[in-house]
């Protein structure tokens, strides 16, 4: 957790301070926005919005906060809230076209099973897909969770469970050909 | 205890995410139940999986973009720029407006040299103006309309009235039924904000802002037809993504069950017993989870409703 030192920084706008933040950050963030939202571009654009939305808004708090599960709770809610909105207004049936990943896909096992894994997530409603990569992506506990998406802790431990549960159903079938790949 | 009661405690077993308690009760059904002891095997290796993601090299390098948007804003005197997720979320570009400087006394010797009649005309002109912009700035109307519209759908619609039960506040509830749309957000309670009303027809509301409302009456439950109900079961027949859905105990009977069913009216929702093995290609459209796992739409054949956003 960052020391209130740097917590005042922040707030008072430190150039240096939010530098090091973002340097910090950037990367593990924008890789899970990645895995969120499935789109470099995207996921670079939230990922920039995320600190952006955190300089803007950190003035407004008060007292000790966690700065990392913060940022993942700003980078969470701009990312389910985008998604939603793509859902809203173009509907995705099971077998609609999705965005081709940029990742090319070739012989390497590792490669193509974290692209089937990519595909398992994207089929997962977003609730879902974030607590999973929240949890056994970033390391996040469920009682971190809980607060970062303002939930119980018995929500989020039962929210993360049927999340897996649906994941191993749907990456399943995918990797056995039940499903048309996206 | 019933396998189906422990079963969300399997895909946490050995995650320290288990109480002591709940951990001692899984361990205690495991060693009388293969079945169950075969869905962990079967389950035990989703989070390394996910681990795996960890091997991916790509990540965005936003560090010079982010400084140059907070100097800018730090220069203009103006709240950084958030591009993507303000404009997806509203819909508009957002942007800083160029200002030029006007010289003052310009403006006020053109208007002295004004006659009498076009002074009081601008004058007046003037203050209506002011009059009519606080007034829509205040906007009394639609907080009055927002908060009774959000208080009726609150109290009467099934699908809010169960994710309050669930107390499980930052959940947005879509209501489909053709009214209109609002949404509510923790910052934005009150001072609503319109998405969406022309075209989708979705209402989201946040829950976060509605906690205070005292329960209604019972959830309206129009009751389908024999026949649409048979039509409707038929729709969803064999539709590997609500089976999957399903497969996770929304079938029949479970209060958290709410698998809407609209017909060609749009204005008929209702609760409808959907099974694995029960669908054919006879629908429109199967809308699986537009904001909750629990939600799905379907719309059977017949006319689709002018509203109906998804299109094939």
């Amino acid at each position: 957790m960052e020391k209130p030192q740097t917590i005042n920084l922040l707030r008072c706008g430190d150039n240096k301070a939010w530098e090091d933040i973002v340097l910090e950050y950037q990367s593990p963030l924008s890789r899970y926005l990645y895995n969120m939202v499935r789109d470099e571009e995207l996921a670079r654009d939230l990922t920039q919005d995320t600190f952006l939305e955190a300089y803007q808004r950190i003035s407004n708090t008060q007292g000790e906060i966690k700065l990392k599960s913060w940022l993942y709770r700003i980078a969470t809610n701009n990312a389910i809230d985008v998604l939603r909105r793509r859902k809203l207004v173009s509907w995705l049936p099971w077998t609609a076209e999705t965005p081709i990943p940029k990742e090319p896909r070739n012989l390497e096992d590792d490669i193509s099973q974290r692209e089937s894994i990519r595909d398992a997530l994207n089929r997962l409603p977003e609730k879902y897909r974030a607590i999973l990569l929240l949890h056994d992506y970033q390391g996040f506990r469920c009682y971190e969770i809980g607060e970062m998406l303002n939930i119980s802790l018995d929500a989020a431990k039962k929210r993360l469970a049927r999340g897996r549960e649906m994941f191993r159903d749907v990456y399943e079938r995918l990797e056995g050909g039940g499903l048309n790949e996206v | 205890m019933k396998c189906k009661d422990i079963r969300w405690m399997l895909s946490l077993y050995d995650s320290g995410e288990l109480s002591p308690e709940e951990q001692e009760i899984a361990e205690n059904h495991l060693a009388s139940c293969e079945k169950c002891r075969q869905e962990l095997a079967r389950i035990s290796d989703v989070p390394e999986l996910i681990q795996s993601l960890h091997g991916d090299t790509w990540w965005a390098d936003v560090s010079l973009s982010v400084k140059e948007q907070i100097n800018a804003s730090v220069r203009e005197g103006t709240p950084p720029r958030i591009r993507q997720t303000e404009a997806d979320r509203k819909g508009v570009m957002i942007g800083v407006p160029e200002w030029r400087p006007i010289r003052i006394g310009s403006i006020a010797e053109t208007f002295l040299e004004r006659p009498v009649w076009q002074r009081s005309l601008v004058i007046v002109s003037a203050l209506l103006l002011i009059a009519l912009t606080s007034w829509l700035v205040i906007r009394p109307w639609e907080y009055n309309n927002i908060s009774q519209l959000a208080l009726d759908l609150a109290q009467n619609n099934a699908q809010i009235q169960s994710i309050l039960d669930e107390r499980e506040t930052e959940t947005d509830v879509v209501i489909s039924d053709g009214i209109g749309s609002v949404k509510f957000s923790a910052e934005e309670i009150i001072v609503s904000t319109m998405v969406n009303v022309e075209d989708l027809r979705v209402m989201s509301i946040h829950v976060e802002a509605l906690t205070f409302l005292t329960p209604g009456p019972p959830p309206l439950q129009p009751e389908l037809t024999e026949d649409e109900k048979v039509k409707a079961i038929a729709i969803a027949e064999s539709d590997p993504y609500v089976n999957i859905f399903l497969s996770h105990g929304l079938t029949l009977g479970e209060p958290s069950s709410s698998h809407h069913v609209l017909g060609a009216d749009t204005r008929r929702v209702a609760w409808l017993p959907l099974k694995e093995a029960m669908l054919t290609d006879d629908y429109r459209g199967v809308v699986v989870n537009l904001n909750d796992t629990e939600d799905i739409t379907i719309v059977w054949g017949g006319e689709l409703p002018s509203w109906w956003p998804f299109t094939q």
